[in-house]
C-alpha cells in the first residue's frame, strides 16, 4: 500500500513540475498590446544609424553593443517598422537597401558589398515593400518590387525549392545551398505579390514553393523533423482568399497544431520552474506571428474553420507573454527599454518578430 | 477520438493479462476481486466526470494533459513489457493505477462522459474473465496489452502536440 502511495506521489510531482506545469496567459488588451508595439519598435528606431542600418544587438549584463550585422534581419526589421507605422525610420533603412542594389538578367537584388545576393533577405525586402505599399498607398517602388520578385523566381527551381544565394563575382546561383527559412520567406513574398498584382501570375511560383514546403522540403533538405515555419504560415494566409489546394490546407492544419503546442509550452514556462527555460523575443515572436497568421487563415478557409477560436486564444496568450517579458517603458536604459532579452542579450530580430506578433494579435483583439 | 481508440486505451491500461497474473499470485477472495473491479471503474468514473474541473483547477489544457497521459502510459507500458508480473500489494488496488487515472482524465476532458464510461465498460468483461478464469499465456497477454498501451501512448503524445 505504501509502495503504491509512493508511486502515485512521484508520478503526480513529476507530472506537475516537469511535464505539465500550469499554463499561464497574462491578461492583455488592445491598449497594452499597442503600447508594447510602440516601445518595441521605438527600440529599433533609437538604434538606427546615419546610414540607415540598425543596432544589431546589446548585452545588458556587460552593457555592450554587438558590432555584427545581418542583412536578412535588416530587411525583416524594415518590414516590422512599416507594419508598425514607423515610416520615416523604415524609409531611412530602405535607402541603405537602394544604395546596394545589383541588376542582372532582368531582375534586381539587394546585395551589400562583399555579400552574396540572398533569397531570404530579398524576400523579406519584397515583403517590406508590399507592406509599405499597403500602409501608404504609394506605388513608387512597384517596379523595384517586380524586379526583386523576378530574382526570387530565378532562384526557384522547377520542384519549388529555392536556392539561397547568387554570387556577384561568378554571376551564377550557388548550387545545393538552401536556407532554413528562405524558402518560406520567398513563398510569403510571392504570395503578397499575387495579392498586390493578381493579374501577373505570381501565384504560380507561389503555389509551386508552397507545395514543396508542404511535401518535400524537410526531407529533401535534411531536417530531422518538420520545421515550424512561420513564414509559410504567413504565405498560406496570404494566398487563402484565392484558394488553397488540399495539400496546402493540410499543411496549414499541421502548422497550427505545432505552433499551438509551442504557445502552450511557452505558457507553461513563463514563470520559470524546475527546468530553466527562457525563450528569446524572436522565438516567442515567430510563434506568435505564425499563430496569428494561421488564425487569419482559419477565418478564410472553411476546411480550417474549426481551429479559429483556439488559434485566437493562443495568439492572445502569446501576446500576454510578450507584454510580460518586455523590458518596461519606465526602464532608464534606452538600450534595454522596450526590448525582449534572453540570457542577458537582445538582438534586432527579437524586436522585429515580437512587434510583428503583437501587430497580428492587435487584429485578433479587435 | 474514435470510440475504438478509447476502448483500446482502456483495454490496454487495465491490462487483463497483468490482472490475471496478480490474481494467480495472490489468489484473492471473490470479494477482493469484485472490489478491484469496482475500484478501477470508480476511478475511471470519477476521473472522467471531474476531468474538466480538475484540469481547469490545475490550469492545464486538455491537449497538454494528453501529452502527460501519454508519457505516463508509455512509462507504465515499458515497465509491463519488461516486468509483466505486478508488484505485491493489495489485490483490490490492482486497477487503481496512475496510468488508468491519467487516461480517464485525458479522455474525460476530450470526450463526453457517457462515451468514456461506455468505452471503459468494454474492458470490464475481459477483466472479469481474467479474475474468474485466469488461464492461458498470461505473461504474453500482459506484454501484448503493454505493447498496445505504448501505441496508445504514442498516439496521445502526437495528438497532444499536433492539436492547437
Amino acid at each position: 500500500m505504501i509502495r503504491q502511495a509512493v508511486v502515485w506521489g512521484v508520478v503526480a510531482v513529476v507530472l506537475r513540475l516537469i511535464v505539465v506545469p500550469p499554463e499561464s496567459c497574462p491578461p492583455v488588451n488592445a491598449a497594452t498590446v499597442r503600447g508594447a508595439i510602440s516601445e518595441g519598435s521605438a527600440w529599433l528606431v533609437r538604434g538606427q544609424r546615419d546610414d540607415g542600418r540598425f543596432l544589431y544587438g546589446y548585452f545588458s549584463d556587460r552593457d555592450e553593443v554587438s558590432t555584427d550585422y545581418n542583412y536578412t534581419r535588416h530587411a525583416g526589421v524594415l518590414d516590422a517598422l512599416y507594419r508598425a507605422g514607423r515610416l520615416r525610420a523604415a524609409d531611412a533603412g530602405l535607402r541603405y537597401v537602394l544604395d546596394n542594389l545589383v541588376r542582372h538578367d532582368g531582375w534586381t537584388a539587394f546585395v551589400p558589398v562583399g555579400e552574396y545576393a540572398s533569397a531570404g533577405a530579398n524576400a523579406l525586402l519584397l515583403v517590406a515593400l508590399m507592406h509599405r505599399r499597403q500602409e501608404t498607398g504609394d506605388d513608387r517602388y512597384d517596379g523595384l518590387a517586380r524586379r526583386i520578385a523576378r530574382f526570387l523566381v530565378a532562384q526557384t527551381r522547377p520542384d519549388g525549392s529555392v536556392l539561397q544565394f547568387w554570387r556577384p563575382d561568378t554571376q551564377r546561383r550557388v548550387p545545393g545551398v538552401f536556407g532554413m527559412f528562405s524558402t518560406g520567406e520567398v513563398f510569403y513574398a510571392l504570395a503578397l505579390m499575387h495579392r498586390a498584382f493578381p493579374a501577373e501570375g505570381w501565384e504560380r511560383p507561389a503555389h509551386r514553393v508552397a507545395h514543396y514546403l508542404a511535401t518535400r522540403r524537410d526531407e529533401a533538405e535534411g531536417y530531422a523533423i518538420r520545421l515550424p515555419d512561420h513564414w509559410a504560415a504567413y504565405g498560406l494566409s496570404t494566398l487563402a482568399p484565392e484558394g488553397l489546394t488540399d495539400v496546402e490546407a493540410d499543411y496549414g492544419r499541421w502548422l497550427a497544431g505545432y505552433f499551438g503546442y509551442l504557445v502552450r509550452f511557452e505558457s507553461q514556462h513563463l514563470d520559470g520552474g524546475v527546468i530553466p527555460w527562457e525563450e528569446s523575443g524572436s522565438g516567442l515572436g515567430t510563434t506568435g506571428e505564425a499563430t496569428t497568421a494561421l488564425w487569419r487563415l482559419a477565418g478564410e478557409d472553411r476546411r480550417l474553420a474549426d481551429l479559429r477560436d483556439e488559434l485566437g486564444e493562443r495568439s492572445t496568450c502569446m501576446a500576454g507573454i510578450l507584454v510580460e517579458r518586455q523590458v518596461p517603458a519606465a526602464d532608464p536604459n534606452p538600450l534595454a527599454r522596450g526590448a525582449w532579452f534572453a540570457r542577458g542579450y537582445t538582438q534586432m530580430d527579437d524586436q522585429q518578430h515580437a512587434v510583428a506578433a503583437l501587430i497580428g494579435t492587435n487584429e485578433v483583439l479587435r | 477520438m474514435s470510440f475504438g481508440f478509447l476502448a483500446a486505451g482502456f483495454l490496454a491500461a487495465t491490462n487483463a493479462g497483468r490482472v490475471a497474473l496478480a490474481f494467480q499470485a495472490d489468489r484473492p477472495r471473490t470479494r477482493s476481486a469484485a472490489l478491484a473491479l469496482l475500484a478501477g471503474f470508480g476511478l475511471v468514473a470519477v476521473a472522467a466526470v471531474f476531468a474538466d474541473d480538475l484540469l481547469d483547477g490545475l490550469s492545464i489544457s486538455p491537449e497538454s494533459f494528453r501529452i502527460a497521459a501519454g508519457l505516463v502510459l508509455g512509462a507504465a507500458g515499458v515497465r509491463t513489457l519488461v516486468w509483466p508480473h505486478p508488484a505485491s500489494g493489495p489485490f483490490a488496488a490492482i486497477l487503481v493505477t496512475p496510468e488508468l487515472a491519467c487516461l480517464a482524465v485525458s479522455f474525460g476532458a476530450d470526450e463526453a462522459t457517457w462515451k468514456v464510461l461506455a468505452a471503459a465498460a468494454v474492458a470490464l468483461p475481459v477483466l472479469v474473465a481474467a479474475v474468474t478464469r485466469p488461464r492461458g499465456p498470461m505473461v504474453l497477454a500482459a506484454q501484448f496489452l503493454a505493447a498496445l498501451q505504448l501505441i496508445v501512448a504514442v498516439a496521445l503524445i502526437v495528438s497532444g502536440i499536433r492539436d492547437v
